[in-house]
């Protein structure tokens, strides 16, 4: 009997990325029917409707989509979260490599960096806008001192596992510096880096958020807060929605970068 | 830069005759505790002659591998009246530690290039060999030892056996004067081991110019194996205690009875003088 053999004109990466889609497109519906369940359940039992389900939401959501009311807003949360994920990341590579390399410097920011990451959210957030006031430059800052933090621990922690004997084979091989960087350095830091670089974006989107919720003028948590403010919990859902989304795309992107940069690994 | 290529003018052996040339070497380590020093060589000489296959034999934790770092100018002595490769002292004119090719305990391989890509990294550093050489050369190779199938495949795709066969190519198709081997068979099963000696053998062999080969094993039988001379080792600080000439066409086998008189010779004085130091 001959073998079904699949012939896919998606490049194999593309292909690996779709494999489980049948089981997270399942996991969504579940998500959804839960969601409806509660919905139905808080209406039955406390004798309000205040919780919509996503049948009461759909309709909204997709006319937030369809008047395109959604994009102002989401390219103004995309564009704080991007100003604070690259003051996150440059900041956090910089003292991640620094602190692997230089003792002094480990010893310097280590006990900083973990306050700072033992820190409320909220405390600098609230502290950052007392004392910058309400802008994007705050948002940079507090996004970039909250998550820095995470790249450069985690940075530091992989540039210290890197293999000596390597080094020493490199050495007997006399390779030059630029070499070393080129074929040995950064082909090793690389997967670290996207994978910091998904953490510090998630991070870094939900923190804007958060500023946008709690005091920021626009954006998409400036949305859900008006729609707190009046109640208008299907508003409020939609634009989540639009979050969540957002995020999920985003983090796609960065894992399809993985799989074409780091093709070597198993 | 110009790097002399073996072969080439620059590249006559030394009147000596001897490729590798250490004249009392003397090598303490800093004890872990601060205390003091650790000697592993004190004021030691070796020299090895051009095209031989010097196997150096002790117990674990001699200094073995030390010895080829010091050949290699990974390390410098604490003093030495000289460590010289081909005529050339390593710590005054460390380039010419060009002309020596390292093949390491594990392949050490770069798991984000593929084989070819290892090998070629290390044609770059050592810079011997002209580019145009290159594909001809890593063809030659990689076909010795079987890989030709496998030039595009990362070292994970491949078994432990092919990553070091891989690390033999990356070291040979420099063609270097010298090569250092350290253990390298040693993390491998008996039969994949016993394959790639046979590999080595042939590929040493095969070449018109002998190489010079210094192979570092705790394995008294890989080396009567392989070795033209054996030199043994004493625990640190390391001295040689027994040389052994062996005399006999390659490849041999354990079953030849005279590589097998030689072998219980070297067990019996390798009990008797390679033993742990009161």
């Amino acid at each position: 009997m001959a073998v079904a053999t699949r012939t896919s004109a998606v490049p194999p990466w593309l292909d690996a990325l779709l494999r489980d889609r049948g089981i997270q497109v399942a996991s969504m519906v579940g998500l959804l029917a839960i969601w409806e369940l509660f919905s139905f359940l808080v209406g039955e039992f406390a004798g309000t409707s205040i919780m919509p389900g996503p049948i009461d939401v759909a309709p909204r959501f997709f006319r937030l989509v369809a008047s395109g009311e959604f994009i102002g807003p989401l390219l103004e949360t995309l564009g704080r979260t991007g100003l604070g994920f690259l003051v996150a990341f440059v900041l956090g590579m910089a003292i991640g490599i620094a602190s692997a390399k230089v003792i002094v410097v480990k010893a310097a920011t280590g006990l900083t960096m973990n306050i700072l990451l033992f820190a409320p959210t909220l405390v600098v957030i609230y502290l950052g806008t007392a004392m910058v006031g309400v802008g994007n430059i705050t948002v940079a800052a507090v996004a970039g001192l909250l998550v820095a933090p995470n790249v450069s621990i985690y940075m530091r922690d992989v540039l210290s596992d890197f293999d000596p004997d390597l080094t020493a084979m490199a050495d007997s091989y006399r390779v030059p510096t630029r070499q070393r960087v080129v074929d040995v350095y950064l082909p090793y830091l690389v997967p670290s880096m996207l994978a910091a670089s998904r953490v510090a974006f998630s991070q870094a989107w939900k923190i804007v958020m958060l500023m946008e919720v709690f005091g920021q003028p626009g954006g998409l948590g400036y949305e859900i807060r008006s729609s707190y403010y009046i109640y208008d919990l299907q508003r409020m859902l939609s634009f989540l929605i639009v979050f969540v989304v957002a995020l999920l795309v985003v983090e796609q992107g960065i894992r399809i970068a993985e799989h074409r940069l780091v093709k070597w690994q198993k | 830069m110009t790097v002399a290529r073996p072969g080439s003018n620059e590249l006559q052996p030394p009147a000596s005759g001897h490729d590798i040339e250490l004249h009392n070497v003397t090598l303490r380590f800093p004890r872990p505790d601060g205390k003091g020093t650790l000697p592993v060589y004190e004021n030691f000489t070796l020299d090895i002659e051009r095209g031989s296959f010097t196997v150096l034999l002790g117990p674990s934790g001699c200094g073995k591998s030390t010895l080829l770092n010091l050949i290699d100018g990974l390390l410098t002595p604490t003093s030495a009246d000289s460590v010289k490769v081909l005529g050339r002292d390593v710590r005054t004119d460390p380039d010419v530690t060009r002309h020596t090719a390292y093949v390491f305990q594990s392949a050490r391989l770069l798991k984000w290039k593929t084989l070819r890509g290892n090998v070629e990294f290390g044609l770059k550093g050592l810079g011997v060999q002209p580019r145009e050489r290159w594909d001809e050369l890593m063809k030659k190779y990689f076909g010795i030892v079987g890989l030709t199938d496998f030039t595009k495949y990362y070292p994970h795709q491949v078994s432990g056996g092919m990553q070091q066969r891989a690390a033999i190519v990356r070291a040979w198709v420099n063609e270097p004067q010298i090569l250092l081997m350290d253990e390298p068979f040693s993390h491998l099963d008996e039969i994949t081991a016993a394959e790639l000696r046979r590999e080595l053998i042939t590929l040493w062999s095969r070449d018109e110019q002998r190489r010079t080969v210094v192979f570092v094993t705790h394995d008294i039988s890989e080396a009567v194996q392989l070795g033209s001379r054996i030199i043994m080792l004493t625990p640190r600080p390391a001295e040689i205690c027994f040389e052994q000439i062996v005399d006999l066409p390659w490849p041999r086998t354990d079953a030849d009875e005279r590589s097998f008189e030689i072998e219980k010779r070297l067990r019996l004085v390798f009990a008797e003088r390679a033993g742990v130091k009161a």
